[in-house]
């Protein structure tokens, strides 16, 4: 599977005003029910599976949360990338410890042995400096797309 | 055959993701004959007694960590792997499980 068919121009989100956790789940939810990506179900799924199974991920260079809910609440594959203005508090991935994250990588995933690879790709890029440096510089929707297209495409 | 699980939230990303990353650790060092798996939290209770490692990316609760001691399964931090983070640690972990099993 070709990786960079699942980021999509209109799912990079790089100015969110988000309150919390729950706050920022609701606004990008939205926009994912309201552009077919994902069921009515997604954003109490993807609460429930927070609340149980926190994401949150600290890398040396940046920290960020990869947000994903059971396949069955997801109707087309996709990754969505976010910038939030004010980091959002949130637990991390295996240890249950305080983070606050300054991006999120919202995963869609449909069909697990297919899409996987991509999450271990995402994995290493975050510990990149360059990509971080351009992934913290860039505030514009289009160049962001760009520079993880490239990444991902590489 | 060597039996590793690896356990997340969901059974679909993050524990996938990691199997993948221990697979791959396993071909390069040419080591044959183990089987990874990736399972959710909900199964692991009841899959977990037939291997022998047993690598979490969630929190253990209790009743896994009980499992785990009563079978004598080696438990390891995962996270490590998953984030490809500084993982020497967790692999030597897994490495030392495995030889201790040849020798029973």
């Amino acid at each position: 599977m070709n990786y960079s068919d699942m980021l999509k121009r209109d799912l990079v989100f790089l100015d969110v005003d988000a309150k919390n956790r729950q706050d920022l789940f609701r606004q990008i939810a939205a926009k994912l029910v309201a552009r077919g990506y994902v069921k009515d179900s997604y954003e109490r799924a993807l609460n429930q599976r927070e609340d149980e199974f926190p994401t949150g991920v600290v890398f040396p260079e940046i920290s960020v949360m990869l947000p994903h809910a059971d396949p069955q609440n997801v109707r087309q594959a996709f990754l969505a990338v976010v910038k939030v203005q004010k980091p959002v508090h949130i637990l991390q991935m295996g240890y249950n410890t305080p983070e606050d994250a300054e991006a999120m990588f919202f995963l869609g995933i449909t069909d697990s042995s297919q899409q996987v690879g991509l999450l271990q790709l995402f994995t290493d890029l975050l510990q990149n400096k360059q990509f971080v440096a351009d992934f913290r510089r860039i505030d514009d929707p289009e160049a962001m797309y760009e520079l993880v297209f490239n990444r991902i495409n590489q | 055959m060597a039996k590793i699980i690896v356990a997340c939230g969901s059974g679909v990303a993050s524990s996938e993701a990691t199997v993948g990353r221990i697979n791959t650790f396993l071909e390069e060092h040419n080591v044959k004959g183990v089987q990874v798996d990736a399972t959710d939290f909900k199964q692991l209770p009841s899959v977990l007694p037939d291997y022998d490692v047993y690598v979490w990316i969630a929190q253990p609760n209790q009743e896994i960590e009980q499992i785990a001691k009563d079978h004598g399964i080696a438990v390891v931090n995962g996270m490590p792997i998953f984030m490809n983070v500084n993982p020497e640690k967790s692999y030597k972990e897994i490495f030392r499980a495995l030889k201790a099993m040849q020798k029973k």
